[in-house]
């Protein structure tokens, strides 16, 4: 019996040092890598399980062992961060997903973006437009100034061309 | 030394009101005694504050543990330097020293403008008396770091001290670290005089370029120093972290870097307006939401709405805080709209393709760049807000929302200089755009034959070539003329050239600087990392580097015991040197930290992480292989150049100073002989 035990003892220790080599050689994998870029350690340190750098967090390192052997056992990328996303809800994910109300997250800046070009250019074309006019306009101190024809402002720009060189 | 800390918080609310109201009222009666005695009331705020912070550094360098501040960032092993840094170590006395850089600042601001701005000057130091009222409010009633501890009893409440104090934080005990808050501080803090001189500049209906020219130092002051603090907190991060990044969009660091996006774009739309009279209400707008993200950083990190590995713990002032934010918006909002027929602009656009259009699309990225960090930074709160759940915002998503409009911002940094005032001519775009044009395609398509697919990476190197290009092409067109006009040598050429436009070519260094730090940041596309058990005498490879364990040795000092990894690295069978990656543990917090150690070039950084020891006694060894680093930490320095360039006078501006004190001389002068002949 005893002997049976030792044989046991010695199956498990070996099941546990290869699955662990395995797991190391795991961490490095791109799939990995996406997994543990997706997800948001626990502890409070908001950064990515990749990340984490706390010694012997109690939250990056059983989620990081638990990503390597679930890859290891085949599971693809998007399941295994499925599988923390159920356990942990949205906190762990390290971006809001893109559905429902949290599309609002991705869309908000690009929707700033847009209102700032489009008022933005309605700006610079008023300013423009304005200027246009007041030049247009007869009895303006702007008209009476001289303008630069085309020729003038040629050689303008060719007196600056040799001054540079 | 606590009396003399509470009475002088006491003693500086009781002064900064009364120098509001004296101020306030003296500008209304126009009685110039009043005004003097509103000045100098804030000059005796700065003097009790700086009492109040050697009261507290005082009884932190004795520790004397009576004290519940002293006793939670203290403890009697703690070096002198870091015992002193632990004034801004807590929430209490980071509020204390912040009042204290206010009110250093607004002490400077009076005595600088005893003879200048005499308009403006009584609503500058009301409005600084109002803030200096807000957080002396913070910091002797709700924060008020000379609090003692108490035991209570059947008896009442006895003083009690521990007979240690739990100590500082142990990822605070950094050179960096102890240095770092100071400056982020000071840039923080100093945005409060552009805002001050700008809500004057509102109530008196001064609009014109009087304000901005006598806050222009103080802008470049407030937004070189925020910068510097980002790039060391950066620093700090990947030094003593151990995570082997510098960056990783906590929200303390976005807090940092909203006040400085949306500084940086106004200290560009501020030459639009002292050049041609225009963008006035964006400009005011500008300031003052630069200082109210000033105060929302603040907020953010210590009311614990945000959850941050560098916040202070959660505190009961978050609505004190709120209603201050909410106040000075809507107070400032209000003055603008009442202004708004005064800020109408002076001058109109001439056309589309000029340096004026460049500026306001360069104003509109760094607002959209500032907005998303603001989104994502709330954005946790109002997910669970509304849907019951909070969802995380990590880097993931700030990379994908921020590096395209990073990248639009390189390229403006090229095109902006290139385009004329008023108006672009095709001639002038063609001679100017040509060779950085090439240099950013040949960098672009040399990159992709070589092998380079990361599209982001690609496109980052390629502008950067362009926006060196640009950079490299003005100082030379300069030279060259400016040689060609006085004679002399080419390096003297460009020396001259710079000191007679420091602004200009100063701006151009700071450019380049940015340049440098995203060429860094792109490296981080090419980052790889391993982590290995190994006993004495093993190894790993990664990209070329073979690092072995060669031992493992331990200490003990007073505040800490120590353990450290002996590698021998070596580089394509070239030794390189022996690297001893540590292991601290601080005995007074009971905290373990990780030393690294690194081996950095301009390729790239080894970086070395002793991330524990095994029962088996089997060193855990974490290795980063981290290109192009010590890139960002060199675009820092080059901006600090650049920014330095930039606040030195020009040699016209100094001629014209010089010409200034002339007739001042001159007119005093003239002044005592119409004197003398009076009384003779």
């Amino acid at each position: 019996m005893k002997s049976l035990d030792r044989v046991v003892a010695l199956v498990v220790v070996a099941f546990l040092w290869g699955g662990s080599l395995a797991s190391q050689e795991r961490l490095s994998s791109p799939e990995y890598h996406q997994v543990a870029d997706a997800l948001i350690c626990q502890c409070g340190c908001g950064l990515t399980i990749s990340n984490c750098g706390m010694e012997n967090c109690h939250s990056a390192e059983p989620i990081r062992e638990e990503i390597a052997s679930r890859l290891l056992k085949g599971e693809s990328v998007a399941a295994v961060i499925n599988v923390f996303k159920e356990r942990y809800g949205l906190s762990i994910l390290s971006a809001p997903p893109t559905s429902g109300f949290h599309w609002m997250a991705w869309l908000t800046p690009v929707f700033a973006l847009g209102v700032g070009l489009f008022v933005l250019f309605q700006v610079l074309r008023s300013w423009r437009r304005q200027t246009t006019l007041a030049a247009d306009a007869p009895g303006t101190p702007d008209s009476n100034i001289p303008t630069v024809s085309d020729a003038q402002r040629a050689r303008i720009e060719r007196e600056l061309r040799d001054f540079s060189n | 030394m606590q009396h003399l800390g509470n009475f002088a918080l006491m003693a500086l609310f009781v002064f900064a009101a009364y120098a509001v109201v004296a101020s306030l009222l003296g500008a209304r009666r126009g009685n110039g005694r009043l005004l003097a005695s509103g000045e100098r009331a804030l000059l005796v705020c700065s003097a009790l504050s700086t009492t109040a912070c050697f009261a507290l550094v005082y009884l932190l360098v004795k520790s004397d543990f009576r004290f519940e501040y002293v006793a939670s960032y203290s403890n009697r092993d703690l070096p002198f330097f870091y015992k002193v840094a632990s004034l801004w170590a807590g929430n209490d006395g980071s509020l204390l020293f912040w009042a204290w850089l206010l009110l250093l600042f607004s002490g400077i601001t009076v005595l600088t403008n005893r003879n200048k701005n005499r308009e403006l000057m009584p609503y500058v130091v009301a409005t600084l008396g109002v803030i200096t009222l807000f957080f002396t409010y913070l910091n002797y009633w709700v924060c008020n770091p000379f609090h003692q501890l108490g035991l209570v009893s059947a008896q009442g409440t006895a003083v009690w001290a521990p007979v240690d104090g739990k100590g500082l934080n142990p990822l605070l005990q950094h050179p960096i670290m102890a240095i770092h808050p100071p400056i982020l501080y000071t840039g923080y803090v100093g945005f409060v005089i552009p805002f001050a001189f700008c809500i004057a500049a509102l109530v008196t209906g001064r609009l014109g370029s009087e304000w901005i020219t006598s806050t222009r130092r103080w802008t470049l002051f407030a937004w070189f120093f925020l910068g510097t603090g980002i790039i060391l907190g950066a620093r700090w991060a990947y030094v003593e972290l151990g995570w082997g990044g510098y960056w990783a969009w906590d929200p303390v660091e976005n807090a940092a870097l909203m006040p400085w996006l949306c500084g940086t774009a106004y200290l560009h739309s501020v030459m639009i307006q002292e050049r041609k009279g225009m963008l006035k209400v964006w400009n005011v707008s500008l300031v003052i939401v630069t200082y109210l993200l000033c105060i929302l950083g603040t907020f953010l990190t210590r009311s614990g709405v945000v959850s941050s590995v560098h916040a202070f713990a959660e505190s009961d002032f978050a609505k004190i805080f709120l209603l201050f934010i909410g106040i000075a918006a809507v107070a400032s909002a209000a003055l603008v709209l009442y202004r708004l027929p005064a800020l109408k602009s002076e001058n109109e656009l001439d056309s589309l393709v000029s340096r004026e259009s460049g500026f306001l699309f360069n104003n509109l990225l760094f607002l959209v760049a500032c907005f998303a960090v603001l989104w994502g930074t709330l954005y946790p709160v109002l997910s669970e807000a509304v849907e019951g759940e909070k969802a995380s915002v990590g880097p993931p998503w700030f990379n994908t929302v921020n590096v395209p409009v990073g990248l639009a911002l390189l390229a403006l940094t090229g095109i902006g200089p290139l385009l004329a005032w008023r108006k672009s001519s095709l001639d002038s775009l063609r001679r100017n755009f040509t060779w950085p044009l090439i240099a950013g395609l040949v960098t672009g398509v040399t990159l992709v034959a070589l092998g380079m697919r990361q599209v982001y990476a690609i496109l980052c190197f390629a502008l950067s070539a362009f926006v060196i290009g640009t950079i490299v092409q003005e100082f030379h067109k300069g030279a060259k003329a400016r040689k060609a006009h006085r004679g002399g040598s080419y390096p003297a050429a460009l020396w001259d050239l710079t000191l007679v436009n420091t602004r200009r070519y100063g701006g151009y260094i700071v450019h380049f600087g940015m340049v440098l730090i995203f060429i860094g940041i792109a490296g981080s596309a090419f980052d790889t990392d391993k982590k290995a058990d190994l006993k004495e005498g093993e190894g790993i490879e990664i990209r070329g580097y073979d690092i072995k364990l060669a031992g493992i040795g331990e200490g003990t000092t007073p505040n800490y015991q120590w353990v450290s990894a002996k590698l021998d690295v070596s580089k394509n069978g070239k030794h390189i040197g022996t690297f001893a990656p540590e292991k601290h543990f601080y005995m007074a917090s009971q905290q373990p930290t990780s030393e690294v150690r690194r081996y950095s070039t301009f390729q790239g950084d080894l970086y070395l992480v002793f991330a524990a020891i095994n029962d088996d006694n089997k060193a855990t060894i974490q290795v980063f292989v981290k290109p192009l680093v010590r890139w960002v930490w060199l675009g820092g320095i080059v901006i600090f150049l650049g920014t330095v360039v930039t606040m030195v006078p020009a040699k016209r501006e100094l001629k014209l100073a010089r010409q200034a004190d002339k007739a001042r001389a001159a007119k005093a002068d003239l002044e005592a002989g119409k004197k003398k002949y009076e009384v003779a």
